[in-house]
C-alpha cells in the first residue's frame, strides 16, 4: 500500500491540488468536482468502515489465541470502533450532501 | 469596540495565553512521552507489549475525550466567557499532572494505580479540549482580523514548544539523576514541576481581561443561550464544522503527531537509536523549525490560509516517506558501508563476559559491536544463562538481547536536518489553522464550534497514530518479512493526509467573500 504514494498518479493529484489552492475554479467546474468528491467521501467511508470492522473483529478474535492480549485487544478496539463508526458515517453523510449538491451554490447559504 | 488598546497590551495578551497553553501542551505530553516507563509503573507486569499497548490505549483515552472536553468547556466558554473557562482548564491539568507524579505504583497498591492513572489521563484530556480553544479566540478576538493569522501563530507554537520543554525538562532530569534512578524516581519530577508553573500562569492570567467581542455580547445581550444546540443544531453551522474537521483539520493533525511524536518513536523504538540522542536531536529540530510557525501565520495574512494550509499538508504527503525513509537509511546502515578492518574496532567486535551468579548459573554476556561508514555504531548486547540445575529454568525463559545504535557525528548533521524538515512541514500545515477556525465561526459559537472539530481532527485522527503505525507495522509482519515493513506505519497518517487535501482543495473557502458565502463568521466589519 505504502507504494501507492509513490505512485505518479498520487503524485500528479498533490501537485494539482496545491496548485488549485492558490486559484478559485470556474463555478461550474468546481460544482462537478464537489460531487465527484462527495461521492469519492461516500465509498471511502464505506470502506473504510467495513476495513475497520473486519480488522477489528480479526484482532479480537485472534487476541483469544494469546490471552495476554485478550482484554487489552478487545478493549481497544471496541473503543476504536465506538469512536471511528460515527466519524465515517459523518464523512459519509458530508459526502451524501456534497453529491446532492448542498454545497453547490454557497450563495443559497 | 476597541480591539487592542496598544502594541503592549496585545503583547502581553499573547505571551499570558501562550504560557498557560504551553504549560497544558506540556502536563499533556509528558504523558505520551514517558510511556514506556509509565507502563512499567502502573501496569501489570509480564508481558512489555501489552504493558506498552495498555499505555498507548490509555494515551488514546487522553485524546478521545478531548472531544468532550471541547464540547464541555466549549459551551461554557461561549456562556460564561473565555478567561475564566480557561482558567478552569488550566487548574484542571495542572493539578491531574501533580497527582500523576505522585501516587503510588502498580507494585504498592496494585490496580487501584493503573485506575487513578486512567482517571487522571482523562481529566487531563478534558482539560486539553477545553484550553486551546480558549486561548486561540482570546488571542484572535484580541486582532485585528488581517492580523489574525500572525497573533494566533503564536499560540500554534505552543504545542510543538511543549513537547520541547517536556523533552528538555525529561532529558535534564534524566541526565542529573541518573538512568537508574530516573526509572524508579526520577521520572516523578517533571510530572511534579507542573503545579509550580501552573501557578505562575495562573497568577498571570487571572489579571487579564475578558475578551472584547465578548464583553460586547454581553453588553448587547446576545450570548448564546444554548452554544450547543446553536452550533450542532443549526444545519449551516453544523455543515462548517464538518467541512473544518475533513477539509483541514484531520490532516493537519496526523501530520503533526507524525513528523513529530512518530518520529520519535520511530528511531527509538524502530531503528533502536539511543532515546538521549533522539531527544536532544529533536529539541534542535523542534527550536530550527520554530519561527517557522510565525512566518507562515504571518504569510496567511497575506495571502490567505488555504493556499498554505493544502501546500503544506501536499508537500508532508510527498516528502514525509522519503524523509523517514532517509531518516531510517541513517539508522540502520546497509552491510556495505561496514568498516571492517578498523583494528580498534574489531579487537570489541565480539566480546564474552563470564560471571558465576548467587545460584550458581553460568550468565554470559556477548557484545557484538558493528562499526559502519561516518562513525554509526551497532551494538547488540546477548544475556544468556547456562542454569546450572535445569530444574530451576522458568518455562518462559528467553535471552535478553539489547540492541542499540548510536549514530555517527557525520551523520547527526543530516538527522537533525531531517528532522528539521519535518518540522517545518508541521508549521505550514498547523501555523494558519487557528485564524482559519476563528474566521470561519461566529462569536457566540465560536468556542463550541472551533473546539470540537479541532479536538476530533488532532486529537482523535492525531493522537492515534503512534497506536495505529504500531498495529500497521505489526500487520505488515510476514513469512516473506519477518520483521515488517518500518515504514508501514506511515499508511495511516499519510492516507487521512491525502484523503484531507482533496476534499479541502474542492471545499475550503479560500477566501474571506467566498467564507462569507457558506455561511462564515460576518463579524469581519467590526
Amino acid at each position: 500500500m505504502l507504494s501507492l504514494y509513490n505512485h505518479i498518479v498520487v503524485q500528479l493529484l498533490v501537485v494539482v491540488c496545491i496548485g488549485l489552492s492558490f486559484k478559485s475554479l470556474p463555478a461550474s467546474i468546481a460544482n462537478v468536482m464537489r460531487k465527484i468528491v462527495g461521492f469519492g467521501c461516500i465509498l471511502l467511508a464505506m470502506v473504510a468502515t467495513f476495513y475497520f470492522i473486519k480488522i477489528g473483529f480479526h484482532e479480537m478474535s485472534a487476541a483469544n489465541v494469546v490471552p495476554a492480549k485478550l482484554t487489552t485487544n478487545r478493549i481497544q478496539w471496541t473503543i476504536l470502533i465506538v469512536i471511528f463508526i460515527p466519524i465515517m458515517y459523518s464523512l459519509g453523510i458530508y459526502g451524501y450532501r456534497a453529491f446532492r449538491g448542498v454545497f453547490d451554490n454557497m450563495e443559497k447559504y | 469596540m476597541k480591539i487592542t488598546k496598544n502594541q503592549t497590551d496585545i503583547t502581553s495578551i499573547i505571551a499570558s495565553s501562550s504560557l498557560g497553553t504551553l504549560i497544558e501542551w506540556y502536563d499533556f505530553y509528558l504523558f505520551g512521552t514517558l510511556a514506556a516507563i509509565m507502563a512499567d509503573k502502573f501496569f501489570p507486569p509480564g508481558n512489555p507489549t501489552a504493558a506498552l499497548l495498555s499505555t498507548l490505549a490509555t494515551f488514546a483515552a487522553g485524546f478521545i475525550v478531548r472531544p468532550f472536553g471541547a464540547l464541555f468547556f466549549g459551551r461554557l466558554g461561549d456562556l460564561i466567557g473565555r478567561k475564566y473557562t480557561f482558567l478552569v482548564t488550566l487548574v484542571l491539568m495542572g493539578s491531574s499532572t501533580f497527582v500523576i507524579g505522585a501516587i503510588p505504583t502498580y507494585e504498592s497498591i496494585g490496580w487501584l494505580s493503573s485506575f487513578m492513572v486512567l482517571i487522571l489521563r482523562l481529566l487531563q484530556g478534558l482539560a486539553v479540549g477545553g484550553e486551546y480553544g480558549g486561548a486561540v479566540i482570546y488571542v484572535a478576538e484580541h486582532s485585528h482580523l488581517r492580523e489574525r493569522g500572525f497573533r494566533t501563530s503564536w499560540i500554534q507554537t505552543t504545542p510543538t514548544l511543549g513537547f520541547f520543554v517536556a523533552l528538555m525538562v525529561i532529558l535534564v532530569t534524566r541526565q542529573s539523576v541518573g538512568e537508574a534512578a530516573f526509572n524508579d524516581w526520577g521520572w516523578r519530577m517533571p510530572f511534579l514541576l507542573s503545579i509550580l508553573l501552573v501557578a505562575i500562569s495562573f497568577v498571570v492570567r487571572v489579571k487579564m481581561e475578558e475578551s472584547p467581542l465578548f464583553q460586547q455580547l454581553q453588553f448587547k445581550d446576545e450570548t448564546s443561550q444554548n452554544p450547543l444546540q446553536d452550533a450542532l443544531g443549526n444545519p449551516v453551522n453544523f455543515r462548517l464544522i464538518m467541512m473544518a474537521l475533513f477539509a483541514v483539520v484531520m490532516g493537519s493533525g496526523v501530520i503533526w503527531y507524525t513528523s513529530q511524536f512518530y518520529a520519535r518513536l520511530f528511531l527509538i523504538n524502530g531503528c533502536k537509536v539511543d532515546p538521549i540522542q533522539v531527544d536532544t536531536w529533536l529539541c534542535i529540530a523542534l527550536l530550527l523549525g520554530l519561527p517557522g510557525f510565525i512566518f507562515f501565520g504571518w504569510l496567511s495574512d497575506k495571502i490567505g490560509r488555504k493556499p498554505i494550509l493544502l501546500t503544506g499538508m501536499g508537500l508532508a504527503i510527498l516528502f514525509t516517506k522519503p524523509i523517514f525513509q532517509q531518516l531510517y537509511a541513517i539508522a540502520k546502515p546497509s552491510e556495505d558501508r561496514e568498516v571492517k578492518a578498523m583494528t580498534q574496532y574489531t579487537i570489541n567486535a565480539l566480546t564474552v563476559f563470564d560471571e558465576i551468579t548467587p545460584k550458581n548459573d553460568r550468565l554470559q554476556t556477548t557484545v557484538e559491536t558493528h562499526l559502519y561508514l561516518g562513525g554509526t555504531l551497532n551494538i547488540t548486547t546477548k544475556k544468556e544463562t547456562f542454569f546450572a540445575d535445569t530444574a530451576t529454568k522458568p518455562k518462559d525463559y528467553k535471552i535478553d538481547i539489547q540492541k542499540k545504535v548510536e549514530i555517527g557525528v557525520y551523520y547527526k548533521v543530516y538527522i537533525i536536518f531531517y528532522l528539521t524538515l519535518l518540522v517545518l512541514l508541521v508549521t505550514m500545515v498547523y501555523a494558519p489553522i487557528a485564524a482559519f477556525l476563528v474566521d470561519l465561526f461566529p462569536t457566540k459559537i465560536r468556542y463550541t464550534s472551533l473546539s470540537l472539530p479541532y479536538h476530533i481532527g488532532n486529537g482523535i485522527f492525531g493522537g492515534l497514530v503512534p497506536l495505529f503505525a504500531t498495529i500497521m507495522f505489526e500487520q505488515s509482519k510476514s513469512d516473506t518479512q519477518p520483521f515488517g515493513d518500518p515504514l508501514a506505519g506511515l499508511n495511516y497518517p499519510m492516507t487521512i493526509a491525502l484523503v484531507c487535501l482533496v476534499i479541502g482543495t474542492f471545499f475550503m473557502p479560500r477566501n474571506s467573500k467566498e467564507r462569507e458565502k457558506i455561511g462564515g463568521n460576518r463579524e469581519y466589519q467590526f
